[in-house]
């Protein structure tokens, strides 16, 4: 379980993060998705702990900054100067050695997997397989909660599927397990989430129920247009070529709108999430919808 | 295992309720019968790109209607069907595909009339075919 609670850093000179408040409860994965400079990077690494500042980030009850939090979180950074210089037996030496959360054998059968060269310096590796070794030595701790920050990004297609099995099998394996990622993808956060979360300019929307999203933003079709634009009823976009279609952000709210208004709606159809994201990315939070 | 379910997207209805009631109709039609495993709700959600959030509601729904059980540590198994209950649940579900035909139709102005003589026609067509 993850708690994060009035987290504020900076941004560079003048943006500023937060406050953050966020709650993650066991069993769940939540991808976070931002567009670019939204401050996404700056707040996995407040959520860390690698950027301390003002706010708190509790991690199963204990502080972040606490070796009992420590032990309870794995975290993949988009970059991660500080591994470079070792070798893959160098790390794996050094967890077997002093990181009680380290399962070796995990680690063996994921290396395998990933084809990880174990003698090579990792900065000598491609970044894929920079990117594995991270996650291949971050998945072999046991801990509850795993925090990635892209963790697909620059994976070959091989290299995806193996990650997201391995985050499948930590949730099945472990009921205490939690999943958070950032993702500039659609499909993954298809693919893999439960809630999402939106940043923008430097704020996180409150979690949002994936499917709750696929069952509200909808094409809507109608018979015929109706006359005036009445109230927004949670209407985003409206064209009439070549058939009068409504672009919703709440297709029962729309449709209940149309059909007091005497329209007929034709046919409906969920937006796919690289559809609806971009819209939601775009406007920010949108506390109007319960 | 892979239940052969699908999200429609065109659909009005929940997704939660779209899988409870393909699953249903695969128990009650006895597809998967009695004892079978069903897939875990984080399986099942990553096999369909829904949350675990929707497949535990379908699941909890089907539970409370005896059609699974959740063992605790195992896994979830389909249930033994009741014969009234499976042949009920067969009238609703050809019941239902007849509704959604019927406005279609409707949709498209057809006549009481000329909606059975149609009818009449595809039955035919269908029953010469098989």
């Amino acid at each position: 379980m993850l708690k994060v609670q009035d987290v504020t850093r900076k941004m560079g000179k003048e943006a500023v993060l937060g406050p953050i408040d966020l709650h993650i409860s066991p069993g769940t994965i939540t991808a976070i998705v931002a567009n670019n400079g939204a401050g996404k990077t700056t707040l996995f690494q407040a959520i860390s702990g690698d950027y301390p500042g003002f706010g708190s980030v509790r991690v199963d009850g204990h502080s972040v900054h606490s070796i009992a939090g420590k032990a309870q979180l794995s975290y993949v950074p988009q970059t991660y100067p500080e591994v470079e210089a070792f070798r893959l037996t160098d790390l794996q030496k050094l967890h077997k050695e002093h990181d009680f959360s380290w399962q070796d054998d995990r680690f063996q059968a994921i290396a395998r997997q990933f084809k990880l060269p174990m003698k090579k310096p990792i900065q000598k590796l491609s970044v894929g397989m920079k990117q594995k070794a991270v996650i291949a030595t971050q998945l072999s701790r046991k801990t509850n909660v795993k925090l990635l920050d892209e963790p697909f990004a620059g994976l070959d297609m091989e290299g995806q599927s193996l990650v997201e099995r391995l985050l499948l099998e930590e949730l099945e394996a472990n009921p205490n397990a939690t999943i958070i990622f950032a993702t500039h993808v659609a499909d993954e956060v298809q693919r893999l989430a439960d809630y999402v979360c939106f940043m923008h300019a430097g704020k996180l929307s409150e979690p949002v129920e994936k499917d709750w999203l696929q069952e509200r933003w909808k094409y809507v079709w109608l018979q015929e247009a109706l006359p005036g634009n009445g109230p927004s009823a949670r209407v985003e976009e409206v064209s009439v070529d070549p058939m009068p279609k409504i672009l919703t952000r709440n297709a029962l709210e729309t449709e209940e709108w149309v059909r007091e208004n005497g329209g007929t709606v034709v046919k409906r159809s969920s937006l796919r999430l690289h559809e609806s994201i971009p819209h939601i990315l775009r406007k920010g939070e949108q506390n109007d919808d319960e | 295992m892979k239940l052969p379910v699908e999200v429609n997207e065109q659909s009005q209805e929940p997704i939660y309720y779209q899988i409870e009631e393909q699953i249903k109709a695969l128990i009650v039609s006895g597809s998967i019968p009695a004892g079978t495993a069903l897939p875990s709700i984080r399986a099942l959600a990553a096999d369909l790109g829904c949350s675990v959030i929707t497949t535990r509601r379908a699941y909890q729904n089907l539970e409370q209607h005896h059609y699974i059980k959740t063992q605790r540590g195992k896994g979830t198994f389909v249930q033994e069907v009741d014969v009234n209950e499976r042949d009920l649940m067969k009238e609703k579900t050809v019941t239902e595909a007849l509704q959604r035909a019927i406005r279609t139709a409707n949709q498209h102005d057809y006549t009481e009339e000329e909606i059975k003589t149609l009818f009449e026609r595809v039955l035919r067509e269908e029953t010469t075919d098989a």
